[in-house]
Formats: structure tokens, sequence, C-alpha cells
């Protein structure tokens, strides 16, 4: 997946505040790094199902605290590298405490007419399968791509692809069903 | 895709995929950047992050001085650290100047012990861990690395435990947090069990992390890394190449598997083999227990002794049942530990090296070692074998030879410990003094013993040069006995074949030793196939060792070594032999100054091819060969210390006492006297003028002669002459006690006054003279050549009543006014005058001791050892008629008559 993300010129210069604090307060305001787009980007390429809103913290967080320690990285691939690091923070705490979720999946459940709880153990069940399953789900039910053109993206047989994604669905029904809300 | 699904099934799929797709595309919607990140909430983010990363940089600190604190050869597994000590240390400092608040605590300063060191930062991470805000999984940390830390002082069993209960805590979570933590508190756990040869435990606990470990390509983690490692222990076909496992998991390489990588690369290992030398010293101190299988986990524990032969012995063993009787055969095979070429034994033996092999290593060949060199092949060839050579000095002794039924062996720390207590093994305790060693020195040599190394190098220089060796490409180097217990030492070497050859190594020793335990010469040639030389000289290609006998086993061996083959033939070897076996009472002599000299300040002078000298030394010999007390009479100043220092050096070591103490009768205090006989080191109490011993002494020693002489030093007293029987019973009459005299001249020795033996003066006067002018000046004394003729006669012929004590003051004043100069007969002149002595021109020519004529003449005779009568006559202040009327007197016509006489008189 190409990326779309670019942080404005000259963005190094907001790193160069000092302590972590004035880094964060940098970067808060207007999203100079465009860290939301890079979480998306990121996100998505992962496959994975987060509050996007926790990834950018938790990423900004990250950024502000190294930038502070370490000074402006050289490159912009440190802050792709903090972004999936924060991604994976992010999951770690869904994994540990489902409550922590966030408001962001919380309000999808009512619109998709399933229960809060299910739809986060369904989530927390999605992002403990393996990057191709949750890729091959992602590509055919989430971007609805044609079994064959996504099967070749990935290369892999479309048999294969077809049942890593049928494990998924079988893994996030399966969490779904066990408190029997529906 | 859903496929025989029910429709609620179906209508739920559904639904999530809807809920899934929103949040995707949620997520993709990036059209208004990200506003609604609340301040408040970023900095509590920012808050929780610090916390992990102090930490973590904690965690990098403990990891720093953990390392060092890890024992040699364990499997410990010890996550690498993510920066260098100083980064890290940075990177807590910048948290703590931000959060000081939260991070009070005080780091340990650099120059602290890893240990030490340790403790304060895990007293830090404990403090740290009760943060409200530390996550569980940090607090659990804080448990694992104080597990480490008992661990590492040794407290496994409670190391144990607390892991046990970490497990326990987490059990039933499965988040990856959780699987990281409890794969790496398993890996502790499981390492601590191979580290204790648990392998059993071990499996079970490598059984506790869930799925078998799968190939090392797909190894997750230290815990599946160490998994394959206790397979392979255990016995597994395959090696696994864990190495990148371990550094992919994040770990280093525990140093169990690296000793394993070495031992599977013999290549690699050889930079890191390392002979396990044990240091005399410490004998003391080491337990006599030989390790037992249980103890090593091994199937056979057999301790072999290298005998004065150079035969591999019998010295104790441990097998299963299942090997008794093939020990027996097994050690009758490896008899002559030369006799093998590539069996696991000679390359121990040879090398010097402990030889470890392991079955289904890489290369081939170890397999074939192994079958060669095991115990009974018939019945399963071992998974592991060891031949373990056991040094004392620089010498092989014997051999540990263990067998194992798995592959965890013991690693260096463990072979070290089984070296040092087999070392102090009571089969080998006999052995202690009579090590071999290929440096004379270890440390800085102090003037005096310089010289008389100087001089003992010279004495060799001499017969060596007697033996007509063609040195262009040939190197010789002489051992003798005169380490402080017995040792062999290198004391002189030359020869111009050296640098071609190479400094002496270990590979020759195991010649010396058969040299000194059979006698005799021994002819051998380097084997150019075989890597490990058992040449003394890495460059040579033969060699004779040559025994020069002594008064019980060898005195000393000189080891001729040449570049060429076929360099060593038999009728030189012969000549040589002969040639030094004449001048073994020389070099017998010449060891015991050198130990009076070195140890005592002392000197024993003794013209060692005189008849009654000869005698006099095997009187020496015979002496010291047994611990029974004596006493030593004579006039003062006769030399009965010097005898006395004489025995005792002379003795053969047999046990760990060596110290002589001299103590003087006169006002010797009871408890100076047992003092002397309570210490552990003290082999000999020579006790002078024992006539002047007070009365209560005389009780105290009767006392302590009384015990057995096994049990306490011997003692060697000295006395004033007893002439008669009447005035014994006046010596008993006046208070001396007389079970202690009974008990002491039981044997008694006599020490002839220096007048007696006349032939001893020149040599002696010259001795004495170079003694004090080494202490006056440096250099090569000066002393007299120009009048040695009529100096030596002169002094020979005095009556000197004072024996040496008035030699040495004529001497000592003669040598002060000549202040430097050669001593010419004019300064003894004076010399004598200045003592208030008379000189004695002449010896009466009427009815002259017989004993006198033959010390002039055996004092006077010629290079080649035939009289000259002429000089003889000077030396009596005769003139040559006189002496020729004589001795057709006392029918004395060829030197071996003067032989007889002087033989007769010693007697």
């Amino acid at each position: 997946m190409r990326s779309r993300w670019a942080p404005v010129p000259a963005w190094r210069r907001y790193l160069r505040a000092g302590q972590a604090e004035e880094v964060l307060r940098q970067i808060l305001p207007g999203d100079p790094l465009r860290l939301r787009l890079l979480a998306a980007d990121r996100i998505t390429a992962a496959a994975r199902l987060v509050d996007v809103d926790r990834v950018v913290v938790r990423a900004m967080a990250r950024i502000s605290h190294g930038a502070a320690l370490h000074g402006p990285p050289a490159s912009e691939a440190w802050l792709i590298e903090e972004m999936e690091l924060a991604i994976e923070d992010t999951v770690d705490a869904g994994i540990v405490d489902p409550g922590s979720a966030g408001p962001f999946l919380r309000a999808l459940a009512p619109g998709a007419g399933i229960g809060r709880e299910a739809l986060i153990r369904s989530c927390v069940a999605f992002n403990r399968r393996s990057q191709e399953e949750r890729v091959a789900f992602w590509s055919l039910m989430l971007a609805a791509e044609p079994l064959d053109e996504a099967a070749r993206r990935y290369e892999t047989s479309p048999t294969e692809f077809a049942r890593r994604s049928r494990r998924v669905l079988t893994a996030i029904m399966r969490a779904a069903g066990e408190s029997g809300a529906a | 895709m859903m496929s025989g699904a029910d429709a609620e099934e179906v209508e739920v799929a559904r639904r999530l995929a809807t809920a899934f797709r929103l949040a995707a595309l949620e997520t993709a919607d990036v059209r208004s950047p990200s506003t609604g990140v609340e301040p408040g909430l970023a900095l509590a983010a920012l808050r929780e992050h610090d916390l992990q990363e102090a930490m973590l940089a904690l965690e990098d600190l403990l990891v720093h001085h953990a390392a060092p604190c890890r024992l040699e050869s364990s499997f410990a597994v010890l996550p690498r650290p993510r920066a260098s000590y100083t980064e890290s240390l940075r990177s807590l400092l910048k948290l703590l100047g931000r959060r000081t608040s939260d991070l009070q605590f005080r780091l340990p300063a650099p120059e602290t012990p890893p240990r030490a060191a340790l403790k304060e930062l895990l007293a830090v991470v404990k403090a740290w861990v009760q943060h409200p805000e530390v996550r569980r999984a940090q607090a659990d940390i804080a448990r694992l690395w104080e597990a480490r830390y008992l661990r590492y002082g040794g407290a496994s069993a409670d190391a144990c435990a607390l892991l046990d209960e970490i497990l326990k805590a987490h059990a039933g979570a499965n988040d990856r947090l959780t699987r990281a933590l409890r794969a790496e508190v398993l890996a502790e756990l499981v390492s601590i069990h191979i580290d204790a040869g648990e392998l059993v435990e071990a499996r079970r606990a490598v059984a506790r992390g869930g799925p078998s470990p799968k190939l090392p390509v797909d190894v997750r983690g230290n815990l599946d890394a160490l998994a394959l490692a206790l397979g392979w222990l255990e016995g597994g076909d395959q090696f696994p190449a864990l190495e990148e496992a371990f550094l992919r998991g994040g770990f280093d390489v525990p140093a169990g598997w690296w000793e394993i990588i070495q031992r599977a690369e013999p290549q690699e290992g050889a930079a890191h083999r390392v002979p396990l030398r044990v240091d005399g010293a410490e004998g003391e101190k080491r337990r006599l227990s030989l390790p037992t299988r249980s103890e090593l986990g091994a199937q056979a524990v057999i301790f072999l002794v290298l005998d004065d032969e150079g035969r591999l012995r019998r010295g104790a063993v441990d097998v299963a049942p299942a090997l008794d009787h093939s020990v027996d055969d097994w050690i009758r095979r490896w008899r002559r530990p030369d006799g093998e070429y590539g069996s696991m034994q000679q390359e121990a033996l040879r090398g010097a090296l402990p030889v470890i092999v392991m079955a289904g290593l890489p290369h081939p060949a170890a397999d074939e070692r192994l079958a060669r060199s095991c115990v009974d092949v018939e019945r399963g060839c071992p998974l592991g074998a060891i031949a373990l050579p056991i040094e004392q000095g620089d010498e092989v002794v014997g051999l540990l030879w263990m067998e194992f039924a798995h592959r965890r062996l013991p690693g260096k720390v463990a072979l070290r410990s089984l070296a040092e207590r087999a070392v102090g093994h009571p089969i080998l305790r006999h052995r202690v003094g009579a090590s071999v060693h290929l440096s004379s020195a270890d440390g800085p040599v102090s003037a005096g013993e310089q010289t008389v190394r100087e001089d003992l190098k010279r004495l060799w220089g001499k017969l060596v040069e007697g033996l007509a060796l063609k040195t262009a490409e040939r190197r010789w180097v002489a051992f003798q006995r005169i380490g402080a217990a017995g040792d062999i030492l290198p004391v002189a070497s030359g020869g111009a074949g050296g640098q071609r050859l190479g400094d002496p190594s270990s590979g020759g020793l195991w010649a010396i030793r058969r040299a000194l335990g059979a006698g005799g010469f021994v002819r051998y040639e380097g084997d150019p196939s075989d890597p490990s030389s058992s040449m003394l000289h890495p460059g040579a290609a033969a060699g004779v060792a040559i025994a020069v006998p002594g008064f019980s086993g060898a005195e000393a061996v000189l080891i001729i070594e040449s570049v060429r083959r076929g360099d060593s033939r038999e009728r030189d070897a012969v000549r040589w032999s002969e040639v030094l076996e004449h001048h073994a009472v020389v070099l017998q002599c010449a060891a015991l100054d050198f130990k009076d000299r070195v140890d005592h300040a002392g000197g024993l002078v003794l013209d060692a091819l005189a008849p009654d000298e000869r005698a006099r030394l095997a009187r020496v010999q015979v002496l010291a060969s047994n611990r029974s007390d004596l006493i030593i009479r004579g006039e003062a100043a006769s030399g009965r210390r010097t005898m006395a220092r004489a025995i005792h050096h002379a003795r053969h070591v047999r046990s760990s006492r060596t110290r002589l103490v001299q103590l003087s009768s006169f006002g010797l205090e009871v408890s100076e006297l047992e003092g002397a006989f309570s210490a552990a080191d003290v082999e000999t109490v020579v006790l002078t003028d024992i006539e002047r011993l007070d009365v209560g002494s005389q009780v105290a020693l009767t006392r302590i002669l009384e015990g057995g002489i096994h049990d306490r030093p011997r003692v060697i007293a000295t006395g004033a002459e007893v002439t008669s029987e009447a005035s014994r019973d006046l010596s008993l009459a006046e208070g001396r006690h007389p079970d202690l005299f009974r008990n002491l001249e039981r044997v008694e020795v006599w020490v002839p006054a220096l007048r007696s033996v006349r032939h001893r003066i020149p040599l002696l006067a010259r001795s004495l003279a170079q003694r004090w002018e080494r202490s006056a000046r440096p250099g090569e004394p000066l002393l007299w050549s120009k009048e040695a003729d009529e100096i030596e006669a002169t002094l020979w012929r005095q009556p000197w009543e004072g024996n040496a004590v008035e030699l040495e003051a004529v001497l000592r004043q003669a040598l002060l006014r000549a202040a430097g100069r050669e001593v010419t007969h004019r300064h003894l002149t004076m010399a004598f005058d200045d003592v208030g002595l008379e000189l004695v021109s002449r010896l009466p020519s009427r009815d002259p001791d017989v004993r006198d004529i033959a010390s002039a003449l055996w004092a006077t005779r010629t290079v080649k050892g035939r009289m000259n009568k002429t000089r003889a006559a000077a030396f009596c202040g005769w003139d040559p008629n006189t002496l020729a009327a004589r001795l057709r007197d006392v029918q004395v016509a060829e030197m071996e008559d003067v032989e007889r006489l002087l033989d007769d008189s010693s007697a």
C-alpha cells in the first residue's frame, strides 16, 4: 500500500524544544507531523482494529519522549517506527484490558446492530490473529477486494487466502458469541 | 465462506463485518486532522511512557551489572541491553531530571563491585515498582530480577521458588506481554535445572511453556532455544545451531552453550582452552575426596596415576556396575600413555589440556575417537567423555577419565575444581614435591640466590663440556631436584641449536618423568604428523633424556634434543650416561649446597671426589632417608650444624612438612621449644649445643620426643665431643636428663675437626673467602691465584684449633688487608698476626699422622689424579726426600693407597 503520509516541511523544528512536555506542546496543535494520517496508513497496513485517536496519543508521547532524550531524528523513518510501536502498544493494552478499547469502537456497535462488549471481544480476537490472517480478512471482508486479485497481490493461492480469512471469521464469531450477545 | 452456517450465524457475521468495515473507514478518514486529542490525555500518555522507559533503562543497567555476576559455564540467559551502559545511564539521568518527584533513588557508584551494584539496583527497582502507575508486568520483572540475583549468589532453590510464584500469578493470562514474561521466567527456570544437571526437571519446565520448540529457523525466544539446547544435551541426534536463535530473541548466547560450541569446533575452541594448572601452595586447603559418579552425573569416573616409570596405573574407580568388569582391561590398554596416537588419553597427557569429546558433533572424527577411548564400546558408546590431566607444577601426574550418558558435561569451573581436588588426593600425595617445572623462578630472585644459581649453572656447563657434545644443532637443558619441596627445576641450558628448536614446552616432560622414574636414559623422536609435540623443544626431532643417579632414585635429568632426526644414537647416549653417572656425586653435593645457600645462607663444601667425603655424603643420605632423632657430635665450628642442615636438605619429601628451624640451646625458653614443635610445616628442628639446655627445656624436649616421630618434627641435636664413658658419667652427674640423651644418642654422628681432614681446607677456605667477598663487594671476588700454592699450603698446615671459625677469621683479615686486590702470602701472614695466631711453617716430620700425609697427597694431586710429591712435601713444609721416606714408612705408593687411607680415616 502506497503511503499518502508526509509531515510538513521543516518538521524537525517541532522536535527541538528540549523537554518532552515542551515537544508535546509543539506537536499537539494542528498535528504538524501529520500523525493522524500516518496512524491511518500504518493501522491499515498492519490490518489492526484499534482506536486511532489512542494510537495517535501514544505515538505523540513516544515521539516527545524520544526527541527529548536523543534530539530530533535524522529521518522520517523514525516517526514511522514510533508509530508502529504505538500501534502495537495500543493493541497490547486492548488485549490486557478490553475496557480500554475507547469510545470509538463502543460508538460503532449500535450502528452495526451488535453488542458493545461483543464487538470489543471480536476486535481483540481479530488483533490476536497473525498478520497474514488479518490482512486476508481485511482485504476480502473490509476492503471488499476480489479474491483472485488480493491473493495475487499477497503472492499466495486464492484458496489459502480464503482459508486465512475464514479462520479470522471463525475466531471473531466465537469471541462475539462467548457471552451470547449478538 | 460460511457454508453450513445457519442464518443466525450468517447474520452475526454480517453485522460484525459491517462494524469492522465502519471501524476501518473511520480509521482511514483523515479529512479533518486530529484536533480531538486533549492535552491532558497526551500528557498522561507521556507520563505513562516515561515510567515504562525508566523501567527499561533500569533493566538495561541491571543487565550490565548482572552479566559479570553470572557463573562461568552457566546456561543463564540474560537479555541484551538496548544500549551501552553510559547511554542507558544518561537516559535514566535525563528522566531523573524531569521526573524527580517520581524517580527518587540513588544509583550505585561506578566503582561498586558488580554483585553489590546489582543488589543496590535491585533495591531501586523494587522501590520503583511500588509506584501506583507502574504496571503489574513490570512488578513481576522486578521479581524476576530478584530471582536472578538469588541464583547468581548460589541460592538456586530460593530462585526457583520465586520463579514459580511469578508463574502462578500469571496463570491463565495469554496476552503478548505476559507470554513474553512467562517465556523469560521459564527460561530462567530451565537454565537453573540445566546448570544443576537436572535434565528431567529442565524438560518439565520446558513443557510448562506450551508447544514444543520448532526448528532453529522458527525458534521464538530464548525458551525455545534453551529447549533445543536441552534436547541436544539429553542426546538429541542433530546438533542445533542456536547462536542466531538466542541473539534474534534479544538474548546473549549462554556461556554454557558457548562452551559446547567450542567443544564442537576444536579450532575455535583451541583459543579458549587453558591448562587447568593447580598451584601447589594451595594443597592444604583442598578436599581430598575424588568426585563420584552421582556427583558428576557420569556413568564412569576413573582416576589414573602416572607412576614413576611413566605408566598409568589404577588410582580409584567409580563406574556403573555394567562397566565394572571392563575397567581392568581398559586400564591395561592405556598403561602406556604414549602408545596409541589419536586417543583422548594420549592427547590429554601430552598436551596437558583437558580433552572433551561429545558424540554426534558435526565433525565425524569425534564419534570415532570416543569409541576408541571409552571403557566398553560394546555396551554402547557414551555421549560424552572427558580426559582431564592432573598437573603438579608443569608436569602431568595423573588423569581423571569421565564418561557420560548425556552431553551435559562439567564446564570449565567444574573441571578446574575437579583437577584441584584430584591433586590433593592421597594417591597423589606421595608425588608432592616431585613435580617438574619448566621455569626455575616465579618472580624476582635475590642477588645471593642469583649467585647460587650461576654457580650451579657453571657446574653443569663444565659437566656438559665433559660430554664432548656437538651443539650446533642441539640444545641441552639440565633439570635438577633443587626445588623447595624437592621439585625438579631447570638449572642450566646451552647449545647453539636453541633458536631453531624453540622454547621448552610441556610436551617433553613425560621424558623427564620417565628418566627420573626408570633411571638410565630414554631415547625418543618426535612424530611429525602429531600436532602436539612430545619433545621438550617444539622444533626438535630427536632427543635423549639422561638420568643422573642420586642416593635414592635420580638426582637430575639432562635433556639433549636435536633438530636432526636420528640424532639420538644409542652409543652416544651410553657414553653421556656414563660420564654423568661418574659425576653424580658432584651434582648431589651441588644440590645440597644450593639448597643450603638459598634457604639458610649457608653452604655445604664437600670435595665430592674424596673418598672420606663420599662416605660422609652417603652417611648424610642414609640419615636423611629415615626420620629418627639424632645427635651430631664434634668440636665447635667443625660443621655440625651444616651437616644437620644437609641431612634435612637430602631427605625425600613425603609430607607437607618442609621447614627447618634452628634453635640455640643457650637460654632457650620452654615456650620457644614447644612453639617450634607445634608448627605444622616444620620438618626438622636443629638444636645446637644441647648440653646448654636448661633442665626445664630438657624435660619439655624429653616429653616431646616421647611422642611418635611421624607426628612431630624430627630433632637433630648438636653436642660437644664425648670421648669416654667417664666423661659421659660426669655429664650425667651435671644434671642432664638421662632419657633425653639416651633417646638422642641412639643415633650418634661424629664430625671430625678440621685438622683431621686437612684436604678440605683449600676448598673450604676458597668458599668462605668468596662468601665474605661477595657480601663486601659486588662482582666476582678476586681471591688468590698467583700465590695460590703457597697460600693454600700455609692454610693447610695450620692446626685450626677453632676450626672453621678460626679459618674464617684469618681469611677475613687477609681479605681486609688485600682491600679488594688479589690476596698474597704477605696479606695472609699479617692476618695471622691480626688474629693472634702463630703460623705453623711445617708439620712435625717425625712420626707424622698418616691422615695428614694422605690428606696432603690428595689435596695436591694433579688434574689427572696422580700424586705430586713435591707439592705435597711443600704443603707439609718438608723437603721431598722426607716425604718419600715417610711414604715408605706408611707403605703408600699409589693414589689408591691414599684413597684407602682417607676412606679408613672416615670410618
